[in-house]
């Protein structure tokens, strides 16, 4: 699992009923679009990630598309970050006097 | 936002040139989906004044384009590494346009200094004709189009009348020292008063942009 993958589905985990746009997930996940959408695309072929366009509220506004974990997408996402985690805490058994940088989303 | 639609329209043909590369059936989605982001980036508050928005919204723009050049197998629905050999070669390619680009505006720089160079050292050591006719030239050029009400600018038109009158200055010096005409001390100080007004343009075009600057952050 590559680090901008991990932190999106950390993003999508912390609320995983939430619908979110491409341009919110760049912000929390502080990925450029060249690097999210492509990502998304994949997740969405895989049938992890679900998209669907909103209806504008006003006249003369484009709608914009949100997506959110599918089912199947929840649960990869969990046992991914589960042996991401699992990983990590392996890796500083075997070196302790090194400190392991936490993802962004750790930190929050 | 003063410029919005400028800025919007800059965006929309990044997104575009970045739709280009992608296949027909899922083309007109994603352009739709990533124009319905423009807007949104450009008022969003949170991300900081004006100008800075602009920015964000023109990387966001440039960077789908990016997506799209080093990445398009992704958004046919193919896995990742199926067609990763040719990703480090795009990526040098794109750095090397990304070098090419700021080697060019170095060069621009450079040219643009060694041009002002160039007048102070005419100004200082003797006119030269060879020079000072181009520059009148040049700058008569310049007048012109700051007349044509397009692309009207009173700055341009300050800055370029500035040159015109150091570019005489110096034409008549050059010519009045060869012939042994007149005094050359009164040519120097008119081609000295030109050059003294063209800095004060380029100065007083520096404060404009800078108090529209202040001025726009102020109207968010």
């Amino acid at each position: 699992m590559t680090a901008p993958l991990e932190r999106v589905f950390r993003i999508f985990l912390d609320d995983p009923a939430a619908l979110r746009y491409g341009y919110d997930l760049m912000k929390a996940a502080g990925l450029p679009s060249g690097t999210l959408y492509p990502l998304l695309a994949r997740l969405e072929t895989r049938g992890l990630v679900a998209s669907a366009w909103e209806t504008p509220r006003h006249d003369g506004e484009r709608p914009r598309r949100y997506y959110h974990l599918t089912g199947e997408g929840i649960e990869v996402a969990r046992l991914e970050l589960a042996e991401r985690s699992a990983q990590r805490s392996a890796r500083r058994q075997r070196a302790p006097g090194r400190r392991v940088r936490p993802a962004p989303a750790d930190a929050r | 936002m003063r410029g919005e639609r400028w800025a919007l329209r800059a965006g929309e043909y990044l997104v575009s040139l970045a739709c280009r590369r992608l296949p027909g059936r899922i083309r007109q989605e994603r352009y739709q989906e990533w124009l319905a982001e423009l807007p949104v980036i450009l008022r969003d508050r949170d991300t900081g004044p004006a100008p800075l928005r602009v920015v964000r919204m023109l990387a966001f723009a440039a960077d789908t384009l990016r997506g799209t050049a080093l990445a398009p197998q992704a958004y046919r629905g193919a896995h990742r590494g199926a067609a990763a050999t040719h990703t480090a070669a795009k990526s040098i390619r794109w750095l090397g346009t990304g070098l090419l680009l700021l080697g060019g505006l170095l060069g621009c720089a450079l040219f643009l200094l060694a041009y002002e160079g160039c007048i102070i050292y005419q100004l200082a050591t003797g006119p030269n004709l060879l020079f000072s006719v181009p520059l009148m030239l040049v700058n008569l050029g310049y007048f012109a189009a700051s007349c044509i009400p397009r692309w009207a600018s009173p700055r341009l038109r300050w800055y370029s009348m500035g040159k015109i009158v150091a570019g005489a200055g110096l034409s008549i010096r050059a010519i009045a020292s060869s012939s042994g005409w007149g005094h050359p001390l009164l040519f120097a100080i008119i081609s000295y008063c030109g050059y003294a007004i063209s800095a004060a343009c380029l100065g007083m075009a520096v404060v404009l942009a800078m108090r529209s600057l202040t001025r726009l952050q102020r109207a968010d």
